[in-house]
């Protein structure tokens, strides 16, 4: 035993890794004559974990046709070497207990028939036609859970019958960051330079407490070198020691700070001048904070005026390497009535830090154009049915399609991997949004509430039983991942997205061209990135030169894609949209001080992603160990209740009333209570996550942030009473 | 020279994001319900003053391992390069073990009723790892793992510079050392 | 995280059985050498002994389910002399052997030798004292880890066997049962010197110096475990049979004593000892906290 460690090494994984991978698919492990090297052969499979949208790639070994070790690749940037507590607890996903294994049919009296793949197909292909060609394209519509696969042939079946309505599951929460940051600089994502930064102002812990491994590298650099990590929330998460600095807000304030922060900024003449020349309108926007002094932001994010002051003038000294994070501020950022503004401020007041695209600031992530692609992106005549509701969504907005298709706008729905009653505001409110469409159908593994509420359900294929469509990721140095089909399906009947989506198009008699396979579908995306494919395959992750790229490297943006050319500061189209021309303060709505009145913010936790996860075993039983469904309540506040750790408690407003238990810390703000979202899954058919926590969204009226249609998720306050009492 | 392996774990860069247990979980295949690391989480101060530490909990791999002295059947019991072992072909699942590890770090494997625990696995890379997993899973490196009787190893040094000490000071002569 | 006990009842039954066994046992070589007429009693011992402790052991086996499944591995138990249950199972094995020996030796009418009495009461106390070393070696478990807990499981031990022999003595040898008068005071003594041992017990486990030991006692005098406690244990187990036999014993008149009602009325007192004695095992086997659950080095 000893011979082995001392033999092999400590060898970075890095290193074995691309070196096992480069040297063929076959491996031998550690052993020490051939008997046992014919024992441990492993094939090496490159694929990617699926569990949330960082796709990190990994190797997964392969023994005897079950998953072995699954090891991080060294080379993209998220999984830097490894992965995280959810993607090592996902990774046999496949044989969770509960999967699907046949078509099902909804009859007139409410229950499932079983019903045959041809004749699934057959009936749903028909059905999008007759409503496309009676009530036109924009009266079929898809939400998926945004993986690569997923979102590619759906969006193309759907445009193939010409209709452009396909939208993420995640812009359900990211539309306003995505959309502001758009707005501003045309971009609508950007990712920090964290290993190289001065000062970084994290918004939400959640950077940190749902954290891709990479990330985690980056401000580990950071800190070792150095730099100033503040952490904004109000509350701190479990991972705050990875920040050098917390600072305490109230919930949904922070527009408050950026804008104070932006106005101190300007008021620095070096850093005003050399914005001037690629910004547009600043002048009309300096004129608007005004007000804005740290003074008036203390009062409203509760944060002491000095330390926004200290805090703007280390920005200030740090500039161009320091920045602003957002992150993916997804739930955060799709949960205030004013993220899309506050996204929007965060842009400005970056573009004022001249961080963009230089050493230790942030880099804007570049879409690909895939024109040239062979099987290049299909146009289609009308525009996105929620684009007059939602003018400033940017990729459209999966929520105002909800309320479309509860207004009877909506005929044909497909969802594919998105659960959208479990993860939208009001849950009854969306039941009833699928009931008011004529054919809805579901793509899932497992039998989830929403599939519950739809007229067909097909069994899909997890992630690991069949190939992807590539993923880029990354901004500063993008890479493409590719993954491979690594296990047997544990089911003989379910099928992947691709091969539905495939065959719909064909029953259809669609004229847009399907690849006969995802990897031919593969190939010639990777063709468009300049990038061999079965190279890729045999390496997981590779980076592509930026020949087919925009803005990669270190250079300044020199011409931003937005009307003017520059970053916008003033939006005419904001304005239509009845959002203000420049970012200026909004409140959130829910706003009430009465005493025993909470606000009721949620977040995503380490170990969880959506409830597709809540409901695997070896992240479940973590769950229900340490009790993390519970709801986080102020030590002071809980005391004055009468609350004490672990007592259950009632959580209540208009929506709902539930019991859970309370978790008394100091971490949180007084105002409000915390919440994990994804628990509540009230499905029998999840067994494992059957009995977890309760659901946040039912307690959150349906409702849309004005002009980027994001739901309100934290726009809602509750009381909370020691149950029985 | 004989080899004594140990382990570091600095509770300063932790970030309790049971990485290392889901991976220890994964690549050792265990059941689902079988944690080999255990977390115990602690805050100080008040609102907004506040701090937060987690602590992992695995085998301490004693060299006075309680588990071992009161094992029947000798299945707990010290192997080569002080790795306590748990063999899970003779134990009875008698628990007796369980009540007697003062760290409360065996777990019972509800399929076969045999108590196991951290292995340190290392000793049985293959398929891609080459320390102990959790180690290698730990994105903010809190984690190192080595030989405690080799003076230059990089744990016998962090050890040193870091002034990390067995949790529960001389009980048990644990081999896992914490910075705190 | 919440902390579940890992030995659960049955484990409190077999500690409970085993030392029922042992004090059964003990019981008939003490009716031997001060009531040698008690022939009946004496053989109710006998049977008591063995069968209790023969009960106790397979549910010990049932409850180690890997050994449960793989029968063989129960061989395994005498590789380590230096385990606390190694020992126990030598005590019981030996327990078990003599005690059927004897009893078979009765069964055929024949005296059994004295040492051969000797050697079985040693056995039997040893296994008593075993049950609460066993317990007593868990360094984590500061109601357990003390040199108290073997005395009070060895008097609790002598005081159900006794309990047991005197109870069944009730229904099928009631006159042997008004003959056997030191025996039922000497034990009357026993639940008295419980009491002292008991207090003593909930005293040290408070003061350990972990939070844990002070936790531990607080369940079991005002927490989850109170009810048991008090109710079935102290007043049950322990005062209720020192009321009522102290009353038997001396005050009530000879007349009384031996009557039915009299009988009846010992007999529901070494009811209540019998429940008393289990419930002592469970509440220490079930209401023990780990240092480490309540986190004294980790804070
Ligand atoms: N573990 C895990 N990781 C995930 C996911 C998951 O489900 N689980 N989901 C992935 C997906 S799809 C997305 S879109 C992203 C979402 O990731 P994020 O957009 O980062 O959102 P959340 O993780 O929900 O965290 C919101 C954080 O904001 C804090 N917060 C709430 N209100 C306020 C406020 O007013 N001000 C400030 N400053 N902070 C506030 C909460 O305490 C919480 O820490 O996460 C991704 N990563
Ligand atoms: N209250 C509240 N609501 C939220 C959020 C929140 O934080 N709080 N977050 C919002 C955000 S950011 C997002 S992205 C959305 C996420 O919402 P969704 O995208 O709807 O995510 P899930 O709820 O996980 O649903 C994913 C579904 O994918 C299917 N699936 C696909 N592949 C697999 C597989 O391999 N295995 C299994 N078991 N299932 C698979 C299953 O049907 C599963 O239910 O929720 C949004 N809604
Ligand atoms: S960050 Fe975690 S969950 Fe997300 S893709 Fe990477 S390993 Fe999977
Ligand atoms: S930590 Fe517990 S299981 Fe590990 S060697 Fe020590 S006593 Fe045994
Ligand atoms: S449960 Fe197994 S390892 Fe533990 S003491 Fe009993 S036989 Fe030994
Ligand atoms: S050393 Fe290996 S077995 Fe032990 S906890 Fe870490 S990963 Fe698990
Ligand atoms: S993986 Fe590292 S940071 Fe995460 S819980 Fe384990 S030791 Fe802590
Ligand atoms: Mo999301």
């Amino acid at each position: 035993m000893t011979k082995a460690i001392t033999r092999r090494g400590f060898v970075a994984a890095s290193a074995a890794t691309a070196a096992l991978a480069a040297s063929g698919t076959t491996l031998y492990g550690c052993a020490t004559d051939a008997a046992q090297a014919a024992e441990h052969t492993a094939s090496v499979v490159n694929t990617q974990c699926s569990a949330c949208p960082k796709q990190c790639g990994y190797a997964a070994y392969v023994v005897d046709g079950s998953l072995d070790k699954v090891i991080g690749n060294a080379t993209h940037p998220y999984a830097a070497g490894t992965l995280c507590a959810r993607g090592f607890g996902s990774a046999t996903e496949s044989q969770a207990e509960n999967r699907l294994n046949t078509p099902l049919r909804k009859n007139a009296a409410g229950f499932y028939d079983e019903i045959d793949w041809d004749t699934a197909i057959t009936e749903i292909a028909s059905s999008l036609k007759t409503i496309a060609t009676d009530e036109g394209p924009q009266a079929i519509a898809a939400i998926t859970d945004g993986t690569s696969t997923a979102q590619w042939y759906t969006s193309r079946l759907l445009a193939a019958y010409g209709s452009p309505n396909t939208y993420v599951s995640a812009s359900a929460a990211n539309t306003s960051i995505a959309s502001g940051l758009a707005l501003a600089t045309g971009y609508s994502s950007y990712e920090p330079d964290y290993a190289n930064a001065k000062v970084i102002v994290i918004l939400g812990a959640s950077t940190v407490d749902s954290p891709d491994p990479g990330t985690i590298a980056g401000l580990e650099a950071a800190k070792e070198a150095g730099a100033q990590i503040v952490m904004v929330d109000n509350r701190m998460s479990q991972s705050s020691s990875l920040a050098t600095e917390y600072l305490g807000v109230h919930a949904g304030t922070e527009l408050a700070l950026v804008l104070s922060l932006a106005h101190e900024l300007l008021n620095n003449a070096t850093l005003y001048q050399a914005a001037a020349a690629s910004m547009e309108g600043l002048d009309q926007w300096k004129a608007a904070l005004s007000d804005y002094t740290p003074q008036w932001a203390a009062e409203i994010t509760g944060a002491p005026a000095d330390s926004i002051v200290s805090l703007s003038q280390s920005l200030a000294k740090a500039a161009p390497a320091a920045c602003i994070d957002v992150t993916w501020m997804a739930m955060f950022g799709g949960s205030y009535a004013n993220t899309g503004e506050l996204a929007r401020a965060v842009a400005l007041t970056n573009t004022v830090l001249g961080c963009w695209n230089t050493k230790g600031g942030a880099y804007v992530a570049a879409p690909v154009d895939w024109t040239s692609c062979a099987f290049a992106p299909v146009a289609t005549t009308v525009t996105d049915i929620t684009a007059t509701e939602a003018p400033l969504a940017v990729d459209g907005s999966a929520a105002t399609l909800i309320r479309l298709a509860h207004d009877g706008s909506v005929r044909g729905l497909i969802l594919v991997d998105a659960n959208v009653v479990a993860e939208y505001p009001d849950p009854t409110y969306v039941e009833q949004a699928l009931a008011a469409c004529s054919l809805t159908v579901a793509v899932t593994p497992t039998m989830t509430e929403t599939a519950k509420q739809c007229t067909y359900v097909l069994p899909e294929l997890v992630w690991s039983e069949s190939a992807q469509i590539p993923v880029v990721s990354g901004a500063k140095t993008p890479v493409v991942a590719v993954s491979s089909a690594v296990v047997e399906p544990a089911v003989d009947n379910a099928r992947s997205v691709a091969d539905i989506m495939t065959s719909i198009a064909s029953s259809a008699g669609l004229t847009t061209a399907f690849p006969q396979t995802v990897e031919e579908a593969a190939a010639a995306l990777c063709d468009c990135l300049n990038t061999d494919y079965d190279g890729a395959c045999a390496v997981g992750t590779v980076a592509f030169g930026k020949t087919n790229q925009g803005v990669t490297d270190e250079a300044t943006v020199a011409v931003w894609p937005t009307a003017s050319g520059k970053v916008e500061c003033v939006s005419a189209v904001a304005d239509a949209a009845g959002v203000s021309a420049c970012p200026v303060w909004v409140a959130p709505v829910a706003s009430d001080e009465t005493e025993g009145l909470y606000r009721l913010t949620t977040g995503n936790q380490a170990l969880l992603f959506a409830t597709e996860l809540t409901d695997l075993a070896p992240l479940a039983s973590i769950a229900k160990e340490y009790d993390l469904e519970g709801i986080w309540i102020n030590a002071d506040e809980a005391a004055r209740a009468g609350i004490a750790e672990g007592d259950k408690v009632a959580v209540s407003n208009d929506h709902a009333t539930a019991t859970l238990n309370a978790h008394v810390t100091q971490l949180i703000e007084p105002s409000a209570v915390y919440m994990a979202c994804h628990y509540g899954v009230e499905n029998e058919d999840e067994k494992n996550a059957n009995d977890l926590g309760v659901r946040q969204a039912s307690f959150v009226p349906f409702a849309l942030e004005t002009g980027y249609g994001a739901p309100l998720l934290q726009e809602s306050m509750v009381t909370i009473t020691k149950a029985g009492a | 020279m004989m080899t004594r392996y140990g382990m570091l774990i600095d509770t300063t860069k932790c970030i309790g994001c049971y990485s290392c247990r889901t991976a220890c979980q994964r690549q050792n295949d265990l059941l689902p319900d079988e944690g080999f690391i255990r977390y115990e989480h602690k805050e100080t101060g008040t609102y907004p003053t506040v701090s937060v530490e987690s602590v992992p909990l695995q085998c301490m791999h004693c060299e006075d391992a309680p588990c071992a002295s009161v094992c029947p059947t000798g299945a707990a019991h010290m192997g080569a390069d002080g790795i306590v072992e748990a063999d899970q072909g003779r134990c009875i699942g008698c628990l007796y073990c369980m009540s007697a590890c003062p760290y409360q770090v065996r777990v019972r494997n509800s399929k076969t009723g045999a108590v196991d625990k951290c292995r340190f696995c290392a000793v049985q890379t293959e398929n891609g790892t080459t320390s102990c997993t959790c180690v290698e899973a730990c994105p903010t490196h809190a984690r190192i793992f080595g030989d405690l009787d080799d003076p230059n190893s990089e744990l016998s040094k962090a050890i040193v510079e870091r002034d990390a000490h067995p949790i529960a000071g001389d009980l048990t002569r644990a081999k896992i050392y914490y910075v705190r | 995280m919440t902390y579940e006990p890992i030995w659960g009842s049955i484990i409190a039954w077999y500690l409970f059985l085993a030392g029922l066994g042992g004090g059964a046992f003990v019981t008939s070589v003490f009716i031997r050498f001060r009531h040698p007429e008690c022939k009946k009693l004496i053989r109710v011992g006998h049977i008591i002994a063995p069968v209790v402790v023969i009960i106790g052991l397979c549910l010990l086996m049932a409850d180690a389910f890997a050994g449960f499944m793989h029968p063989l591995r129960f061989a395994l138990l005498l590789t380590n002399f230096g385990s606390v249950m190694t020992w126990g199972v030598v005590f019981l094995a030996v327990f078990v052997v003599v005690t059927l020996i004897v009893l078979i030796m009765d069964f055929m009418h024949k005296e059994s030798p004295k040492w051969l009495d000797i050697v079985g009461m040693v056995m039997g106390i040893c296994v008593a004292v075993y049950t609460g070393c066993l317990l007593g070696v868990c360094q984590g478990f500061p109601l357990w880890n003390n040199a108290l807990l073997p005395v009070l499981f060895l008097v609790s031990a002598v005081s159900t066997g006794m309990a047991a022999v005197l109870l069944a003595g009730v229904f099928v040898a009631p006159d042997e049962f008004n003959t056997v008068v030191s025996l039922k005071k000497f034990h009357f003594w026993l639940p008295v010197v419980e009491i002292a041992l008991v207090m003593a017990l909930l005293f040290i486990t408070a003061a350990n110096p972990s939070q844990a030991g002070w936790d531990s006692v607080m369940t079991i005098i005002c927490g989850n475990w109170a009810i048991a406690f008090w109710v079935l244990f102290i007043a049950l187990g322990l005062v209720i049979p020192i009321v009522l036999e102290y009353w038997m014993l001396w005050f009530a008149g000879h007349e009384m004593e031996t009557s039915r009602t009299g009988q009846m009325i010992s007999g529901f007192s070494d009811l209540g000892v019998l429940v008393g004695g289990f419930v002592l095992r469970l509440l220490i086997v079930s209401a023990a906290l780990p240092i480490t659950i309540v986190q004294p080095w980790i804070f």
